[in-house]
């Protein structure tokens, strides 16, 4: 539908009108007077007083659940990651030490070998945050 | 009419909202619920489902509220919030924004009196209005909400666009014909109110 310039202007004189309170002049926009009245009346009913307040809690109270649901599901993540690391050193351990122990220079017996490997992966760890620090 | 940029005012409100501090988050919904409620229960007009769908906004509101950027208005964000929640409540229920209610026709009879009497003498103001409300309803969705956003919230049709997703011309297409249809309406029952 193409808009009538004329009746558009109309239909605007009398939303102002009705805005500001001031009688038409215009005819045609007078005919748009009681139309513009009725679309600014709000609908009813209105929201209850309480809306804000109860929103706000209930935001509140779902935002703490997803927290406690997201740290929860951390928890069972590096659970199940330290159990499967565990597993796998139990099953597969031995391998590795000994594949470990024929590259490198480590003292003999089992205990031995293992601090060895403990103490170079404490110093790997300590040296690495300090270089990441430096840059 | 309102300014479609953010202000300073909307930024800080949306941080402190973000931040958790105490009651800042109800300040927001307490600005913003009229325009929420009103869009929401002119696109579904039943206040139960528009109780809900509110709900459904402001949640969505709180959970998305980082992603807010300040690019436009708060008013503006939120509306599209409510707006789209509003539509897709529509869709689900297979109900077409473009479509006339379904009581328009109950409208029509509600009107509708016999000849001879005296219409004009008959309609006071307060039925005029409640006529009109009648004639509102029974517009379609969408342009009963883009004449609540024009008229009662006062947003420039620019901010109605991005609110709605609807093109500037569209809207004023839909304003335009809906006003006329209005008018006519009334005067087609009740002579011309002038």
């Amino acid at each position: 539908m193409n808009i009538d310039p004329r009746e558009w202007q109309a239909q605007e004189s009398a939303k102002t009108a009705v805005w500001n309170g001031t009688p038409t002049t215009d005819p045609l926009a007078a005919r748009y007077v009681a139309v513009m009245q009725a679309l600014a009346q709000p609908p009813t009913p209105e929201l209850a007083p309480d809306f804000a307040a109860t929103i706000a809690r209930e935001a509140t109270r779902r935002a703490r659940r997803e927290a406690r649901f997201e740290r929860a599901s951390l928890a069972a993540v590096l659970a199940a990651f330290v159990i499967g690391a565990i597993g796998v050193a139990a099953t597969q351990g031995g391998d590795w030490l000994h594949a470990v122990t024929a590259s490198l220079p480590l003292p003999d017996g089992p205990m031995l070998q293992w601090l060895a490997l403990v103490a170079v992966c404490v110093g790997l760890s300590w040296c690495v945050p300090s270089r990441v620090g430096v840059h | 009419m309102h300014d479609a940029q953010s202000c300073p005012e909307d930024r800080a409100l949306a941080r402190a909202a973000l931040a958790g501090r105490p009651g800042a988050f109800e300040r927001l919904v307490r600005t913003y619920q009229g325009l929420c409620w009103h869009i929401i229960v002119r696109m579904v007009r039943h206040p139960e489902d528009t109780r809900e769908l509110c709900q459904e906004t402001f949640l969505r509101v709180h959970q998305c509220l980082h992603q807010y950027r300040g690019d436009s208005a708060l008013k503006s964000w939120i509306g599209q919030v409510a707006y789209s929640v509003a539509k897709r409540h529509l869709e689900r229920r297979r109900i077409p924004l473009l479509e006339p209610s379904a009581d328009a026709d109950g409208l029509a009879s509600a009107l509708e009196v016999g000849d001879g009497f005296d219409l004009e003498g008959a309609f006071g103001d307060t039925q005029i209005a409640q006529h009109l409300q009648a004639a509102i309803d029974a517009l379609p969705p969408l342009p009963r909400t883009l004449l609540t956003l024009y008229h009662l919230e006062e947003l420039p049709i620019g901010e109605i666009a991005r609110i709605t997703g609807v093109a500037e011309g569209t809207i004023k297409s839909h304003l335009f014909r809906s006003r006329r249809q209005l008018r006519e309406r009334l005067e087609s029952r009740v002579g011309v109110v002038a």
